[in-house]
């Protein structure tokens, strides 16, 4: 009997009576459900914060306290450089889908030096905050959620860099893209948490 | 592949790991020295001791089976990231060494209850507590990225044709599970970080001079463990209805409404969580009625286990049925904890906000539901797939042993406490608790007796190879991981038949083929 193995069975061999052959599925599709599972993972993690966030925020008197002014300027370079991010990830996953790894390596090495940027603007936004951890809750949070997100950035910015120069060594054929789409959920994922972040710690800073 | 990559190497290795967290957990709660006949009883659910014993020995040992049982089940190679998986183990025993340690290095972690409240200042730092916070956090995560790989392989690299609707009964547990767990645990996670950050750098979350929310933790806390240890119950349950069918020669019984009550287990998995948490007020009630619904699916479960053990065998089976076999004795053993925990469970629920949370009766339900029906089930499921993952039968005489000696202190330990909790339920006249709590420490010495027999049951035969020698299909088992030899080749299967039902063992001509070509 033939021990051969094939990719994913066609219909006619899954039929019931149908032949006992030897079956290798594709795990190719499984990268992004992976992915998409531990992002899923991710946003609950998030959510538990923002739980914890919004209940100290409801039972504080001023929110943010008295003499913590909220800027807008950094927020706003940094959710537009990771939408930006986002772009390039995106194209990256388009040119990976044509079989054009060049550009490829282009969009993540784009994405990635995006990504630098924004893991800068948060440092800084962190180091020049004026307050520390320990100041008052509003400065717990801010710590908190602006080094969930800068955690993320810093994870996946090297990844990136990794496709991209697995791209030029030809690494991702149009038939493999999976490592290609995971990254690029990832960094979209990413980007979903900071607009999540930014509503909380300054859309919805204020008490009404 | 690696051995290290080999899902069931990894799942022997997280088995192991738990047997021996089953043995720390218990050892911890033995009354001894100034405890010994003192009001010790077992402490909350998530006391220290009580920590080791969900998270060092009943995780592991469903991510143990998970992780070696469910690709076979579903015909899979191999899972889908296996380097991630051999990571994650690590992860995981870094993360256990110091949850074990934890108590070992500092007796403040001792007292510590989660369930009630979260530790602040001096407190929550230290050696003590800094173990317990960064390995229990090392553990959710190492089990989070565990429970995606095998959720993915289940989902993406079963073999064609099988649909979920045919999935065996353990794969579907698991599918259900482990999705509670991916969405529940990362709360834990989360809570965990935030008290870390309060002991360690002085954050303002759960506590402080400027405000924070002493409140919001042990609520976080519960939203997490309330889903997560109840994945473990949905796994159990899954492995039963796997088992019984095989030893009593018939198909299950309703598989469809099996399934669907642990689907629906792991919807409700979320509905009870605020139960335990007082400072909820009137909004407990609501949360208590969800509680009280979860258990409507396991009695589902249980009373079609028990349809299938009361049939008549199949006329096509070709093997008498034997109920008297060591895997089938713990189910049936089994169902005599799972009946005490849910009649315990409907008590607690009913009394949401009555005093059945404080004092015994709330942490003996636990205990029953999430410790005592995932502790029996194991020893079932152990029995069973043993001589599949490593060619050996478990001793027989040694585990019947144990499971007498897990299943009696189970009853002796819990029984006792639900009876004094039960007096304050009920308002009646007061027990003396004395006799009564003595008769529970010797429920405990008990289940310490069992768990290590367990323990070196297991390690014996995995690890040293005593126990007879198994052969493809010692039991007539009814699906995949039974059509492979024991134990399986690095890449599984040679060959896989074509998939017809949830039961392919049972079905021409699959039979005849495989066996030619695993003979």
């Amino acid at each position: 009997m033939s021990t051969a193995t094939r990719s994913r069975a066609t219909p006619a061999e899954a039929e019931p009576g149908g032949p006992v052959v030897a079956v290798l599925p594709s795990g190719d599709r499984a990268m992004s459900v992976g992915t998409m599972l531990l992002v899923a993972a991710d946003f609950v993690v998030l959510g538990a914060i923002l739980a914890a966030y919004f209940s100290v925020k409801g039972s504080s008197q001023a929110w943010p306290p008295e003499g913590v002014e909220v800027g807008t300027y950094i927020p706003t370079v940094v959710t537009i450089t990771a939408v930006l991010g986002s772009f390039a990830a995106q194209w990256a996953l388009y040119a990976a889908r044509r079989n054009d790894q060049r550009n490829v390596a282009i969009g993540f090495s784009l994405a990635a030096f995006f990504g630098l940027a924004v893991a800068n603007a948060e440092w800084s936004a962190l180091t020049e905050a004026g307050f520390g951890v320990a100041s008052h809750p509003y400065g717990t949070f801010y710590f908190l959620l602006f080094g969930y997100h800068l955690v993320h950035v810093l994870a996946i910015v090297p990844l990136m860099g990794l496709v991209a120069g697995r791209a030029v060594a030809g690494h991702f054929p149009a038939s493999r893209v999976g490592g290609v789409r995971a990254t690029a959920i990832a960094w979209h994922a990413s980007t979903g948490l900071w607009y999540l972040i930014v509503t909380a710690l300054f859309l919805l800073s204020r008490h009404a | 592949m690696t051995a290290l990559s080999d899902h069931k190497t990894i799942g022997k290795l997280f088995m192991a790991l738990a047997a021996m967290g089953l043995v720390v957990g218990i050892a911890l709660n033995l009354p001894v020295g100034p405890q010994a006949g003192s009001a010790r009883g077992f402490q909350g659910l998530f006391s220290a001791s009580g920590i080791i014993l969900m998270f060092v020995f009943v995780l592991p040992t469903w991510l143990g089976i998970a992780s070696a049982v469910g690709p076979l089940q579903v015909g899979a190679r191999r899972v889908a990231f296996p380097r991630a998986h051999s990571f994650g183990f690590g992860l995981f025993a870094a993360g256990a060494a110091m949850v074990v340690a934890a108590p070992l290095v500092s007796d403040d972690v001792r007292t510590w209850n989660l369930g009630v409240a979260m530790p602040s200042g001096a407190e929550a730092s230290g050696p003590g507590p800094d173990l317990l916070i960064l390995g229990l956090i090392l553990v959710a995560v190492a089990a989070v990225a565990t429970m995606v790989n095998i959720l993915t392989t289940l989902l993406q690299l079963r073999t064609p044709a099988m649909a979920l609707r045919r999935m065996p009964m353990f794969a579907w547990s698991t599918v259900v599970s482990s999705s509670v767990m991916v969405l529940a645990l990362p709360v834990l996670i989360a809570t965990l970080v935030m008290l870390f950050i309060d002991s360690h750098y002085g954050g303002q979350t759960f506590g402080g001079d400027e405000g924070g929310n002493p409140l919001m933790g042990p609520r976080l806390f519960w939203f997490g463990v309330t889903p997560f240890a109840w994945s473990l119950v949905i796994a159990s349950l899954g492995a039963m209805a796997e088992i019984v069918p095989v030893f009593a020669r018939r198909a299950l019984v309703s598989p469809a409404r099996s399934a669907g009550a642990l689907g629906a287990l792991g919807v409700l998995a979320f509905a009870g969580w605020g139960a335990e948490v007082t400072s909820l007020g009137s909004a407990r009630v609501l949360l208590a009625l969800g509680a009280l619904a979860a258990l409507a699916p396991v009695a589902s479960v249980v009373l079609n286990l028990l349809a299938t053990i009361g049939g008549e065998a199949s006329k096509e089976s070709s093997q008498p049925r034997d109920l008297k076999a060591m895997p089938v004795l713990a189910v049936l053993g089994g169902l005599t904890v799972v009946g005490l925990a849910l009649l315990a469970g409907a008590v607690a629920a009913l009394n949401a906000t009555g005093p059945s949370r404080a004092g015994y009766f709330g942490p003996a339900t636990h205990h029953l539901l999430y410790f005592g029906i995932p502790t029996v089930a194991s020893v079932a499921a152990t029995h069973y797939w043993a001589p599949k993952l490593w060619g050996r039968h478990l001793n027989d005489s040694v585990g019947k042993l144990s499971l007498a000696a897990l299943i009696g202190g189970l009853h002796v330990t819990f029984l006792p406490l639900l009876v004094l909790g039960f007096s304050e339920v009920t308002g009646g006249a007061a027990i003396e608790p004395g006799p009564l709590l003595g008769i529970s420490n010797l429920g405990t010495y008990l289940l310490g007796l069992g768990a290590v027999l367990f323990a070196v049951n297991l390690l014996t035969s995995a690890v040293a190879g005593w126990g007879r020698q198994a052969g493809v299909d010692p039991w007539g088992g009814h699906t995949l991981e039974w059509a492979t030899t024991s134990p399986p080749p690095p890449h599984n299967f040679d060959l896989i038949p074509a998939i017809v039902s949830a039961t392919p063992l049972l079905d021409p001509p699959a039979v005849a083929e495989l066996e030619a070509a695993n003979s």
